[in-house]
């Protein structure tokens, strides 16, 4: 059963199909979301909400756009919601070990290297506008073409590939940065 | 258009980003937390219909991926019933009675295969949710089984035109839905491979015993009406929890 199928019984009032779709992008959703944010408690709300705005509109949805591009240009717009409100604000920027992490892992030094390396990586994309970071994302966590980047974030196709130029030129120059600072340290 | 090319150093920095993904329960809350707040339509009976067509359709594809050793199953009771009412002239009403929730209680497996083998959340993301399936497998297992009851009634008819129909339809509707009932509930908190097997041999003993035993025979084939509407009642009542439970079926609820 395709995506469009499920959406047409979501529209006739089929529940059950609701419960297909949600499960089938969730994880989808869940990664886009969590590489903007590198928060899990935020991501897992963020998540929440986009599916339930998902599931208030999805009459709005044209059989003409591909849906996993729609899907996350919800997201998307959610996120940067997100960004531009208080709550966000006035978050605390902490990385706590969660339970899972505990639970999955062998040994705590690897939780922590994993971590560290997560946090690193969040640093690196946190320097970059939003915009780039978003670009970038898209285009290498989730495979889109820089024109359906360009759909998503509801942008041209020039102005995507400027924003992936530019935010990859900032990251090799941070990473590059942060090698020599390590050097100048050892 | 040409795409652009990442570097595989920064390439090498995001191929370690790796995602902390909430875990099943916690998947599953949030999923839950997701539909309850979603406004559901009343279209009741448009909702009813699709909801049967998707089963339907479905049914087919699974009655497909049914194992073999249901059908070599089910092959056997039949023959058994043949020769125990042809060759054997065993009391066909008994006969009846012992082999009709047979072909339900082989089908038990197949029902539940994918949450023994722990692929029910794999399943639900690909086409249909888990009510969706379970539901399609009952239909097959429950429409084969009452077609194995038809026929054995009908062989029983042709071989001994003086049987009363009433009473052969009456022994084996109490074992179809109340045993098959029972059985299924006992499957359901079980959840071993070996659940059919197990409630067979169950089966094969309490018709033996009950065979061996006048007291319980007696009380079985003098069931009068009243009596009787109390088991199919009972059996009635039991499915409909099983379907209220199928209805609300998830991986949490099967404990996956």
């Amino acid at each position: 059963m395709t995506d469009y199928e499920l959406i047409t019984e979501i529209k006739q009032g089929i529940v059950s199909s609701q419960e297909v779709l949600v499960r089938r992008h969730y994880k989808l959703v869940y990664s886009f979301l969590y590489r903007m944010t590198g928060d899990k408690e935020l991501t897992k709300d963020l998540t929440q909400e986009t599916f339930i705005k998902l599931l208030k509109n999805i009459s709005k949805y044209q059989p003409s756009a591909d849906f996993k591009s729609w899907l996350l240009t919800l997201a998307s717009n959610h996120a940067k919601d997100y960004f531009k409100s208080r709550a966000h604000k006035d978050r605390l920027h902490t990385y706590e070990l969660t339970n899972q992490d505990i639970r999955s892992e062998k040994g705590v030094s690897s939780i922590f290297e994993r971590n560290e390396r997560r946090k690193e990586i969040k640093q690196a994309l946190e320097h970059l506008p939003s915009y780039q970071r978003e670009a970038i994302l898209l285009k290498y966590f989730n495979d889109m073409k820089i024109s359906e980047i360009a759909v998503v974030t509801n942008s041209s196709v020039p102005t995507v590939k400027s924003r992936l130029k530019q935010g990859l030129e900032k990251l090799k120059t941070y990473l590059y940065r942060g090698e020599q600072d390590e050097r100048n340290t050892n | 258009m040409k795409e652009i090319q990442i570097d595989p150093e920064i390439s090498e920095f995001l191929n370690s980003y790796t995602i902390d993904y909430p875990n099943e329960e916690e998947m599953e809350t949030s999923i839950e937390y997701i539909l309850s707040q979603v406004p559901q339509k009343k279209k009741r009976f448009a909702s009813f219909k699709t909801s049967a067509q998707t089963i339907i359709a479905n049914s087919l594809r699974e009655m497909l991926m049914f194992n073999w050793t249901f059908w070599a199953l089910n092959s056997v009771f039949l023959f058994f019933g043949i020769m125990s009412l042809t060759v054997f002239q065993t009391d066909p009403y008994l006969t009846l009675f012992a082999l009709a929730p047979m072909p339900f209680i082989a089908g038990i497996f197949e029902i539940l295969k994918s949450q023994h083998a722990g692929l029910t959340e794999l399943e639900m993301t690909l086409k249909y949710n888990a009510h969706q399936i379970v539901s399609s497998r009952l239909l097959v297992v429950g429409v084969f089984n009452l077609f194995i009851n038809a026929a054995i009634t009908a062989l029983c008819l042709q071989v001994d035109p003086g049987l009363i129909f009433s009473k052969l339809l009456l022994s084996w509707t109490i074992p179809y839905v109340l045993v098959s009932g029972i059985a299924f509930l006992i499957a359901m908190s079980m959840k071993s491979n070996m659940v059919s097997s197990v409630l067979l041999t169950v089966w094969f003993v309490f018709c033996y015993v009950m065979i061996q035993t006048p007291v319980t025979q007696e009380f079985l084939m003098q069931l009068n009406g009243f009596k009787a509407a109390a088991f199919i009642m009972a059996g009635v009542i039991i499915w409909i929890v099983h379907i209220v439970k199928i209805k609300t079926f998830n991986i949490r609820s099967q404990g996956i």
